[in-house]
């Protein structure tokens, strides 16, 4: 009893003992407060002379609507010299919300004072119609940046001796708990809203393509083999059929798999297992690279290194521009997704899988071919899927290389292979060239192909994730 | 001794801050101090213009609004593509002050913008190129109509080579291809009806006429169609029964296949597109057309 007694005297006597600074704030936000009461008070004060009538002015508080607002911003000077009366309070009595608020407000107006600097200094360099020499420029960013540290300094300060006295502020329980309660909202709210992204873009697709599903009707857009959708002709003899396309993603997909899975699989693995360090670093940070090169560069690729390659196959209407340059550029695109997962696949295997398998006299490669990759099938499955959905969403470099044209792709001799040299064109690509000038039932149709893209990747990962829960389970 | 150094830290930030530099930035927006009466329009001219449509009439834009920024330097105007669709629809709904389009506007593109005002301000031919592999003497429009509806497949049957015709188009939006399907593709059905053949469905669809030109110059056995401002030396142009494409054959008549070139407002232009337009159709601006296009005089 006795000691609790001393150990709560001792606590009420630091909290006493409130830091000299702290004194300081408080002071000038009283002082700020009173500044904005009496302030709000004289602006609108309708005909004031002199310093404040020319101070008036220039704040627009002089002119007809001026007037009008003049109640307005008396009130709001009041509220913000009741908050900052306050905010001064709360410092006072070393309230921690107080310290919080005072800290976020401060670093927000650092903030945009910085990004105001920011654009300032862009406006003036990018403004001119010349190019500005780079002394200049560089003269125009130092200046920026001293006037922001410059300008920052004071509440850089604040902000830094608020934070080195945290001890010294009080936390009530309640504020604990609301601080707690609070933080988990915020998140879930940040989860809810990619949840409600998604379902207002599915929304927002299907209200766009219900014109064309009740116009031209899910029979002929999902059955029909012709797309010419007259913008030139008249669209009394549109036809809408996706077949063409349909048959071109499918292909392409595939095409992609057949070319890019075995690479990836094989990457994977040499990733996993086989590599030594050396070989580990220098192959990994390629991999990571060619994930990051955009995708119309990838098209550029195809369309000047490809497709001259592709055309020296003497195949008549072969242009180099098809199915094949398509698969193959898509087939390097994938190649990065499909090697993470897979190679985190394989790694995920149990150590002691593959060391009983060595122990029983099986050699590396026997070991990966008949006990890791049977263990890590499901996580391959599930690599190859994603690149099956990454692959059928491509857009901008398939545009480039696969040719786009209306008909159903077909071989081009009596070899069934030539079917990857004939040009054809995807959903995606559907939309992309077609949705700058299409109209009315034309642009209803293009919706529809976006929706009939989402169900197919839905599609597509509904099946991977069955896959993989089968695994699972067993 | 910390607790005297913040505070000193605090003081010296307070002193400093009295004669430290003053902020002003400048991207705050201030109120308006008064109402006064916008300037008049004075004989400097000044403002932005932004164009966009046809690929065909985006070089001659760009170059006429070179020229026109030279005489009034405080005017930036700016010129984009997208083809002939997306210059009447950008021009109706105002999202550009002026559309460019290569053909004539439709009839339901006039009752969907009804406010929408053409001016043509040159002619523009469409010539039938080959790549340069390929040697054509003359085709006729027959011809030249059955080989863009994949009748005709290899150019042995129109005088040339045993090879396998690759046909290159452009995408349905373009007015390049609305003109020459208007001019080359039509034909008379049994009925006395005029009706429009289909391009053959296995051509390659490119974005504007650059790409058909690129396609069609290194692409082999190919062959296109492009605007007469297009024509280089790295395709091969076709004569059409016998006539060249040329700027003259136009102007005398015989060279059949050509086209508007038309720059779209809604409703009046303002007052700087007013002027640019009017700069476009005076001497100095047609001198300009008259580079590789048929003037409007």
């Amino acid at each position: 009893m006795g000691t609790n007694n001393e150990v709560e005297s001792r606590l009420t006597a630091a909290s006493r003992q409130r830091p000299f600074f702290v004194t300081v704030v408080a002071i000038l936000l009283i002082v700020v407060a009173i500044t904005a009461i009496g302030g709000g008070i004289l602006l609108s004060v309708p005909a004031g002379e002199g310093a404040l009538g020319s101070l008036q002015v220039r704040l627009g508080v002089r002119s007809e609507e001026g007037m009008q607002y003049s109640l307005q911003i008396l009130l709001a000077a009041i509220i913000l010299a009741a908050l900052g009366a306050l905010m001064a309070r709360g410092m006072w009595t070393l309230q921690n919300w107080a310290r919080t608020a005072v800290i976020l407000l401060l670093g927000a107006i650092g903030l945009y004072y910085g990004l105001t600097v920011m654009f300032d200094a862009a406006g003036q360099i990018f403004g001119g119609e010349q190019v500005m020499p780079v002394g200049a420029i560089l003269w125009i960013v130092l200046n920026g940046l001293l006037r922001i540290v410059a300008t920052s300094l004071i509440p850089g300060a604040i902000i830094y001796t608020l934070i080195r006295l945290g001890a010294h502020f009080e936390e009530s329980p309640g504020q604990r708990a609301f601080i707690d309660q609070g933080i988990r909202h915020i998140l879930l709210a940040t989860a809810l809203s990619a949840v409600l992204i998604v379902f207002l873009i599915i929304l927002f697709t299907l209200a766009e393509a219900w014109e064309a599903i009740e116009k031209i009707g899910l029979n002929t857009m999902l059955l029909g083999t012709i797309w010419r959708p007259g913008s030139i002709i008249g669209t009394e003899d549109a036809q809408f059929g996706l077949v063409p396309m349909i048959v071109g993603s499918i292909l392409a997909t595939f095409g992609a798999i057949v070319l890019g899975v075995p690479l990836s699989i094989g990457t994977a693995i040499l990733l996993a297992e086989v590599a030594p360090a050396l070989v580990r670093e220098i192959v990994r940070p390629a991999v990571e690279l060619l994930a990051g090169i955009p995708s119309v560069v990838y098209g550029l690729f195809g369309m000047v290194v490809l497709a001259p390659l592709i055309r020296k196959i003497e195949v008549p209407y072969n242009t180099g521009f098809g199915l094949l340059n398509a698969s193959i550029v898509l087939a390097v695109m994938i190649l990065p997704t499909v090697t993470n997962i897979a190679e985190d696949a394989i790694r995920a295997v149990p150590r002691h899988y593959k060391e009983g398998s060595l122990a029983l006299g099986a050699t590396h490669w026997q070991t990966i071919r008949d006990v890791i990759l049977p263990a890590a099938r499901s996580g391959i499955i599930a690599a190859i899927i994603l690149g099956i959905g990454r692959a059928l969403g491509e857009t901008m470099a398939v545009i480039m290389v696969i040719g786009n044209s209306i008909s159903i792709p077909e071989p081009l001799t009596n070899n069934p292979l030539t079917l990857f040299l004939s040009p054809a064109r995807t959903l995606t690509g559907n939309i992309a060239v077609e949705i700058n000038y299409a109209a009315g039932a034309h642009r209803s149709a293009l919706f529809f192909t976006g929706v009939l893209l989402f169900l197919m990747i839905l599609l597509v990962n509904s099946l991977a994730r069955y896959l993989m829960r089968e695994r699972l389970s067993s | 001794m910390r607790r005297v150094f913040l505070l000193t830290l605090v003081m010296a930030t307070l002193l400093l801050s009295a004669c430290g530099p003053t902020p002003e930035p400048s991207a705050v927006p201030t109120k308006p101090v008064a109402t006064q009466p916008p300037a008049p329009a004075q004989a400097g001219l000044s403002g932005q213009l932004q164009l966009a449509g046809s690929t065909t009439v985006q070089p001659l834009a760009e170059k006429l609004a070179e020229a026109f920024m030279k005489l009034n330097p405080q005017v930036t105007i700016e010129v984009q593509g997208g083809g002939s669709s997306v210059g009447v629809t950008s021009a109706g709904e105002g999202t550009v002050d002026i559309g460019m389009a290569s053909r004539e506007v439709k009839s339901s593109e006039l009752e969907k913008f009804p406010n929408l005002k053409v001016f043509t301000i040159a002619y523009d031919g469409i010539a039938i190129v080959t790549n340069p592999g390929i040697k054509l003497s003359s085709l006729s429009k027959e011809q030249v109509q059955a080989i863009f509806a994949g009748e005709i497949t290899n150019f042995k049957d129109v005088g040339g080579p045993d090879a396998a015709i690759v046909v290159v188009s452009r995408e349905e939006g373009s007015g390049t291809r609305a003109a020459f399907e208007e001019l080359v593709m039509e034909y008379k059905d049994a009925a006395g009806e005029k009706k429009v053949k289909p391009i053959y469905e296995k051509a390659l669809l490119q974005q504007s006429n650059g790409q058909v030109r690129t396609t069609v110059a290194t692409t082999p056995n190919s062959i296109g169609y492009l605007s007469f401002g297009f024509l280089d030396e790295s395709i091969t142009p076709v004569p059409i029964d016998g006539v060249a494409p040329t700027v003259d054959n136009v102007k005398n008549g015989s060279y059949p296949i050509f086209r508007p070139l038309n720059m779209l407002t809604n409703g009046e232009p303002k007052p700087l597109a007013r002027a640019f337009l009017d700069f476009i159709l005076s001497p100095a601006g047609q001198e300009i057309v008259a580079e590789s296009y048929i003037t409007v005089k």
